[in-house]
């Protein structure tokens, strides 16, 4: 038989009523309207206000995209020997910033977390932003952008193929295909979402556009078995580039043979990496939103503590990694290495290494504590020094290494412009325009998610209060 | 007929037959030819503003045809046209470069080149290894010189009072005066030339004297008027050059001398020098030891460097003279004194230089005190090494009385009213003149006054008639190096700006102008030789055996008076000293963009000079680098960059002349501090007294490296030649890695395979590669803010590298040894940056083995330069070539050979693949398998002076570069890498005094 939801096998103690996934006694319509009325009703005043402050940090990023277009890549402070620093830097954080959204809907999905559904839209939605920031960075940090398509396995009369060698070139793949999964996994859990807006759409214009999105879901029978076998392989492919794309980003560095960069331990560091900057984005997101649009019962204060584990988790993985690079470059005799990584504690960018190890491996040692982990001014405090830290991270890998290598003749020192900062406070711009556009014209929670996992989804459900338990659990074990 | 024929001998240059480029000059005048022009080159001609280009445009357009395919900066290709030659000149086969010899002189030092031209333009400046002050190599000075021709600052045309003017009206003026001053036999008439070498340069001088006799006629030059004939007088009671013959001694004794790296024949010593730096050589490693108070290429190649206070040559010379006559060596009586020098280095130093008698060589610097100079004479004939090592020469028209005498009599004169005329033949005497003589005020007070230059100057500013003078690859000349060997100067383009030669305007004011050329022929013709003789000289550039040496005698007492002179109290306090600059010279070539951006070789700025202290006076004077000092002596103080300098003797501070111009064009006003303004009759090279006061705030001084310790890493190998005979493979055994496993299938190897071995025992560092391949590949300059961040185009750096010799405290850097280690691309078989490039834009050639880099094809991720171990690739990180201010004239110095990189692409050394594939298409058409041994040579093994650098087929056992590799000091740098480079280096061997070893 189709597997029923893990909570009808297993039997769960009873939970504290602050512990249900969707509290405040919320029925399946509340969901329905609480979520579908923020696309509906009167743009708020506030979000004009977001919305003016994020057009403004893109007008930055149009201004720096357009000067560095016109002049080249120059106007950055890029030079010999780091001929990577903040471009990439941006890229690899934007990348990580997007694995949660792939984790949270694919991966919990497959294990049968059910306190995903709350958070996944978002996330999804998360993810594609932040790859679409991500992709700004390689795209545009080229020298000569007009010949980019260069990247591209196209036919052409020269007869060149790129260079499958590169994992440049390994970038391009994994990251395109990263973006079209993720962009399709969103929009098929979106589908039924939409067609509950069209039909409660007021105006023909509405309906039509909503109806065309929806693709003419009618929540047929036959239609949710499609959309679950749809939406389980989506998950499936998911999964996979969870692990891949971050992997394949690390290649970048791992396979080079610069000292700081050429490491074994890059993809499982890289991938948790990634984990660990990607909820503690989630959690910094939700947290407003779920205070501006009065969702406190969809996302409650259980789902962002389980987040909260996951960033205490993931940041303790990376916080062993680092002490294991260190490790390796003593224990690998190399001379190189070892200089590599006492410069990158005690030399001229300590002050980024130290910042580093500050946001990404003591800060979340806070979530230790119960208390702290369900402190709401503490998470948000410490998701956005995560998200730092882990800017840092990659910043540390990529200057350090890169500014003193091998022949001390050819070492440097990188400083930023301000067409770097501008640039990179410029793709928040874009983040937030994105998500802005996106709560206010999509719903923000999977609304037939949240329903499934409503205990008025269980058939057997008869009405509040009512103690279900007992014969749920003969019944299943008979 | 008779009009034109006379209008005709007033024009610079009138050559039988070659008047096509005038012609167009004068149809270029008319209004039809104007349009037909807009017509026909619409986007060249209508985007010509600025006056400057638009002329030079129209001058250059028979030169320019050949231009096609230089890059803007744009998405778009720019169009071009092409024209071929209607009537094809006979010797010319478009596209295939001409190769013509001439002579630069620069000073004392006469250099004989070979100058490539493509279409009537030169493009690129070689060595003439026929030539004895060459010998094949040259500096970045001569390399350099290519981009002032086309320098879009020249003297473009004549200017009057500050406005411009033409030929005409100048003969008009100037035919006035000399009409106006020949009765009075010339009185009130100054002229002040640069010293020349030039004997025909000499005999229009003669004939000026004797249409003017009472003229007053001077000379003046900053660096090269200096001590060495007064020394020869004292020594041996004759104006004489000294003539090292390095190759042939065993033991070189530098005091205050760089003799490898500036002043006449320096690159013959670099040369003679490096041949016997082979550890191998049957006649043995020689051995240098440089005593200085400054830090000098020469210091860095020797093997024993020993700081001496400043002003202490004479001193240490004469505790020399004593330590040799301990050693029984028969100094004149009354020179030896024992000094305050280290006893054991003088003394095993005395015991050696006794050992080799006849075999070594003792040389004073040339700006040293005629009496230092003296001793130093002295020493090497005590030694026996008259007329083995060291040979006289009889001096060219030497200078009459101290440096400075010409110029104090002219100053007089202009002083008390007494100058009618002055003419200033070439030089900068407002800027470069010692400041107390005020040449700047007195030279207005001339009534009228003239100025031949090949660059407006300061001094321009101060006349009021400015003459375009003739770049040395535009005019007929001649020289006479130190040695006496007669070269010729012959042009390899017509004067782009219708300049005059200095000879030329000299025979005018004889009363007679001609052309250069007739002048140089019939001077030749007088005292040389008939027509055949002329036509080898014109295809060697030199006169063969022209090269004359005298007998001398020592005058014992003169130099026992002189060394007597030298017993002066030891000045208190710091004593600042002047040197030349090995970049920007005297300043004349402070408006060259290449020689502002090459690093120095030791401090490694560029764009500026600094006050360079030692560490310890550093920390005294709590100095950083970059800190802004204020510099005084005697009353007179300049604001500058300090900047620390190891290995420099305590209490010292060296300024560099030549730079902080006022008047010298876009790239060379400002930059640096003007080390004139400091610069007394009294002390021409050093003051003593001096006084440095620490200031707030910093100055942009642009580094090429930043870092100069090598931190224990296996970079430059090294070891003294003991350890080198012990165990000759040492370098190979310095590092210790795993056996090494390709991860890709080995590239397939098709014909000859190209490789490169440097020999870091013959490198001293002196920069001339770089710019030979600056030239010869395009290279964009950057400037100083570029430089600063680390954007440096240049595809070969020389890395420096200092090491303590305190074995107490290896961060000690007082009294350092300093390594030199060129680096660029190692073309690796394995190469780190081709696997990274996600495009396929660096790849390997199967033909060559070379690492290429396809610049259509790269977009420029700049992977493979973060990927590259030995950061050799160049990034145009913002079309340089543009941003550097490009002009129509400026393009004409491009080599068409390579491809000019637009912004966004990375770039690199290519082994000048445009040279090697040249030879191989010539071998073709020879019928040649192969391309033999040394056809190919890549520019920076051209220009090295020691041949440090040596190119070939690895595939052929004979060949050069083979036979290097095959040398037991050969070592991949950062081979354990796996990255295969087909550069490798040989190690270095230092050859230091056995009993100086501890």
């Amino acid at each position: 038989m189709s597997a029923p939801s893990i909570a009808t096998k297993i039997p769960i103690p009873p939970t504290p009523p602050d512990e249900k996934l969707v509290t405040g006694g919320l029925r399946f319509s509340d969901v329905t309207n609480v979520v579908a009325e923020v696309t509906e009703q009167k743009t708020p005043r506030n979000w004009y206000i977001a919305f003016a402050f994020a057009l403004t940090l893109l007008g930055v990023f149009g201004v720096s995209v357009l000067w560095l277009l016109w002049e080249g890549t120059g106007v950055w402070g890029l030079a010999q020997p780091v001929g990577w620093a903040w471009d990439i830097t941006n890229f690899v954080f934007w990348v990580g910033i997007g694995h949660a959204g792939t984790l949270i809907s694919a991966v919990l999905f497959l294990f049968r977390q059910k306190w995903r559904t709350s958070i996944n839209r978002a996330a999804e939605a998360m993810t594609i932003f932040a790859v679409i920031c991500a992709l700004m960075f390689p795209g545009l940090h080229v020298g000569r952008i007009w010949m980019a398509y260069y990247m591209f396995p196209l036919p052409n009369q020269m007869g060149v193929w790129p260079n499958f060698r590169s994992p440049l070139l390994w970038d391009v793949f994994a990251v395109g295909t990263y973006f079209t999964v993720s962009l399709l996994f969103w929009f098929v859990g979106l589908i039924p979402d939409l067609a509950t807006l069209r039909d409660r759409a007021k105006t023909k214009v509405r309906a039509m556009v909503l109806g065309l999105l929806s693709l003419g879901w009618r929540g047929s029978m036959r239609h949710w078995i499609n959309y679950e076998k749809a939406y389980l392989i989506l998950a499936g492919i998911s999964t996979p580039l969870v692990l891949s794309v971050h992997t394949i980003v690390s290649f970048d560095f791992a396979t080079s043979v610069i000292p700081g960069w050429h490491t074994t331990i890059f993809p499982p560091y890289f991938v948790a990496g990634a984990i660990f900057s990607g909820f503690a984005m989630v959690v910094s997101l939700m947290v407003i939103t779920r205070q501006v649009f009065g969702m406190k019962d969809l996302v409650t204060l259980g789902h962002l503590e389980k987040m909260n584990i996951i960033i205490l988790v993931t940041g303790t993985m990376v916080g062993y990694a680092y002490a294991m690079e260190f490790f390796i470059a003593w224990y690998s005799g190399s001379l190189y290495e070892r200089y590599a990584f006492i410069n990158r504690a005690f030399g001229p960018y300590a002050w980024a290494y130290w910042t580093m190890i500050t946001c990404n491996v003591i800060s979340p040692q806070f979530f230790w504590f119960k208390r702290f982990r369900r402190s709401i001014p503490v998470m948000f405090v410490l998701s956005i020094m995560v998200n730092i830290g882990m800017w840092f991270e990659r910043f540390v890998i990529i200057v350090t290494s890169l500014h003193r290598d091998y022949l001390p003749g050819a070492w440097g020192y990188f400083m930023p412009t301000i067409w770097d900062m501008g640039l990179f406070i410029g793709s928040f711009g874009l983040f937030f325009t994105l998500f802005v556009l996106f709560i206010r014209f999509l719903p923000v929670i999977a609304i037939s998610e949240v329903k499934g996992v409503m205990p008025e989804a269980d058939p057997h459900h008869h009405a509040e209060g009512v103690e279900e338990k007992a014969p749920l659990r003969t019944a299943e074990v008979g | 007929m008779n009009e034109q024929k006379k209008n005709s001998d007033l024009l610079p240059i009138q050559e039988d037959g070659k008047t096509y480029w005038r012609s167009v000059e004068e149809v270029a005048a008319t209004e039809e030819f104007q349009e037909m022009l807009h017509r026909e080159f619409p986007e060249g001609a209508s985007e010509l503003t600025d006056p400057v280009t638009r002329r030079s445009f129209l001058g250059l357009m028979g030169a320019s045809f050949a231009l096609a395919g230089l890059g803007t900066g744009c998405v778009r290709r720019p169009e071009e046209k092409i024209v071929p030659y209607a009537k094809r000149p006979e010797d010319l086969v478009p596209g295939l470069p001409q190769f013509y010899a001439t002579t630069m002189v620069l000073g004392d030092d006469v250099v004989g080149l070979v100058v490539e031209a493509h279409e009537g333009r030169p493009t690129k400046i070689e060595g003439n290894p026929l030539h004895p002050g060459s010998a094949g190599g040259t500096s970045a000075i001569h390399q350099g010189a290519i981009l002032s021709l086309y320098d879009p600052d020249r003297a473009v045309r004549v200017l009057h009072n500050g406005q411009e003017s033409d030929f005409p009206s100048l003969d008009a003026a100037l035919n006035e005066r000399l009409e106006a001053l020949h009765p009075k036999g010339g009185e009130g008439l100054l002229i002040i030339h640069e010293p020349s070498r030039s004997p025909a340069f000499h005999a229009q001088l003669e004939k000026v004297r004797r249409q003017f006799p009472k003229a007053t006629i001077v000379s003046w030059d900053p660096v090269a008027h200096n001590h060495v004939t007064e020394a020869t007088r004292i020594a041996f009671g004759q104006a004489l050059e000294p003539v090292y013959a390095v190759a042939e001694a065993d033991t070189i004794v530098t005091v205050e001398a760089d003799f490898l790296g500036s002043g006449p024949n320096a690159l013959r010593h670099a040369r003679e020098w490096a041949t016997r730096r082979d550890p191998d050589a049957p006649r043995g490693m020689n051995r240098l030891y440089a005593f200085e108070a400054t830090f000098t290429v020469t210091g860095g190649a020797a093997d024993h460097r020993v700081r001496i206070g400043a002003g202490q040559a004479g001193a240490f010379l004469r505790h020399l003279a004593w330590a040799l006559q301990k050693e029984g060596v028969a100094v004149p009586a009354g020179i030896a004194r024992e000094g305050q020098f280290d006893a054991k280095v003088t003394a095993a130093l005395a015991k050696e230089l006794a050992a080799h008698r006849g075999r070594s060589i003792i040389v004073a610097g040339r700006n040293q005190p005629a009496e230092v100079q003296a001793i130093a004479f002295a020493l090497n004939h005590a030694l026996g090494n008259t007329d083995r090592t060291v040979r006289y020469a009889p001096a060219f028209h030497p200078m009459e009385g101290a440096p400075d005498a010409g110029l104090r009599k002219a100053i007089d004169l202009l002083g008390q009213g007494k100058v009618d005329t002055v003419i200033v033949l070439g030089g900068n005497p407002v800027y470069d003149a010692p400041v107390d003589l005020g040449f700047d005020d007195a030279i207005v007070k001339a009534k009228h006054s003239f100025h031949l230059t090949w660059a407006p100057n300061e001094t321009s500013a101060r006349v009021q008639w400015v003459i375009p003078e003739t770049h040395f690859l535009e005019e007929w000349g001649d020289a006479v190096a130190v040695d006496g060997t007669y070269s010729v100067v012959q042009p390899l383009i017509r004067p782009i700006w219708h300049g005059r030669s200095k000879i030329e305007v000299l025979s005018h004011i004889a009363g007679r102008p001609r052309s250069g050329y007739d002048i140089v022929r019939e001077g030749f013709f007088a005292t040389r030789g008939g027509e055949e003789t002329w036509q080898r000289v014109l295809h060697d550039g030199l006169l063969e055996g022209s090269a004359r040496f005298v007998a001398v005698e020592l005058n014992a007492s003169g130099i026992v008076r002189a060394a007597a002179r030298l017993d002066r109290p030891q000045p208190q306090g710091m004593t600042l000293v002047f040197a030349p600059d090995a970049k920007v010279y005297d300043g004349r070539f402070a408006n060259n963009a290449w020689l502002q951006e090459v690093p120095e070789p030791l401090t490694k700025l560029t764009w500026t000079n600094g006050a360079l202290v030692s560490p310890a006076t550093a920390k005294r004077l709590g100095l950083t680098n970059t800190q802004r000092v204020r510099v005084e002596v005697e009353g007179r103080s300049v604001e500058a960059g300090a900047w620390i300098q190891p290995g420099l003797a305590d209490d010292v501070i060296v300024l560099a002349l030549g730079y902080g111009r006022w008047r010298a064009g876009r790239v060379g006003e400002r930059r640096g501090t003007n080390a004139y303004a400091l610069r007394t009759t009294k002390n021409l090279w050093a003051a003593a007294g001096a006084n440095l006061t620490p200031m707030s705030g910093t100055l942009l001084m642009a580094t090429t490296q930043t870092h100069g310790s090598m931190e224990g890493r296996p970079i430059v190998r090294e070891a003294n030649l003991e350890r080198y005979q012990r165990e000759p493979d040492f370098a190979k055994k310095m590092v210790e890695h795993p056996p090494l496993i390709p991860l890709w299938k080995e590239h397939e190897q098709v014909g000859q395979q190209w490789g490169m071995a440097i020999d870091l025992n013959r490198c001293i560092g002196c920069n001339g590669c770089m710019v030979a391949c600056q030239a010869e590949n395009n290279i964009p300059v950057v400037g100083p803010e570029e430089v600063r961040r680390g954007r440096a185009m240049h595809w070969i750096r020389i890395d420096r590298y200092y090491a303590s010799t305190n074995p107490a405290d290896p961060t000690d850097l007082g009294d350092p040894e300093v390594v030199h280690q060129p680096v660029s691309c190692q073309h690796c078989e394995h190469a780190p940056c081709e696997n990274v490039c996600p495009v396929a834009a660096t790849v390997h050639s199967q033909q060559g083995g070379l690492n290429d880099m396809v610049y259509n094809r790269c977009i420029g991720t700049r992977y493979c330069a973060n990927n590259c171990p030995y950061k050799v690739r160049r990034f145009n990180f913002l079309d340089f070539h543009q941003k550097s201010g490009m002009t129509e004239v400026r393009k004409l110095a491009f080599n068409p050979d390579v491809t000019v990189r637009t912004r966004g692409v990375m770039e690199k050394c290519t082994y000048c693949v445009q040279r090697i594939n040249a030879a191989r298409r010539d071998a073709k058409v020879a019928g040649q398998e192969r391309v033999p041994d040394g056809v190919i040579t890549p520019a920076c093994a051209q220009a090295c002076p020691t041949e440090a650098i040596v190119f070939g087929d690895i595939t052929d056992p004979n060949s050069r570069v083979s036979k290097r590799k095959k040398e037991a000091r050969n070592y991949e740098l950062l081979g354990e890498l796996n990255t295969k480079p087909r550069t490798s280096y040989l190690a270095r061997i230092r050859n230091p005094n056995p009993e100086l070893v501890s």
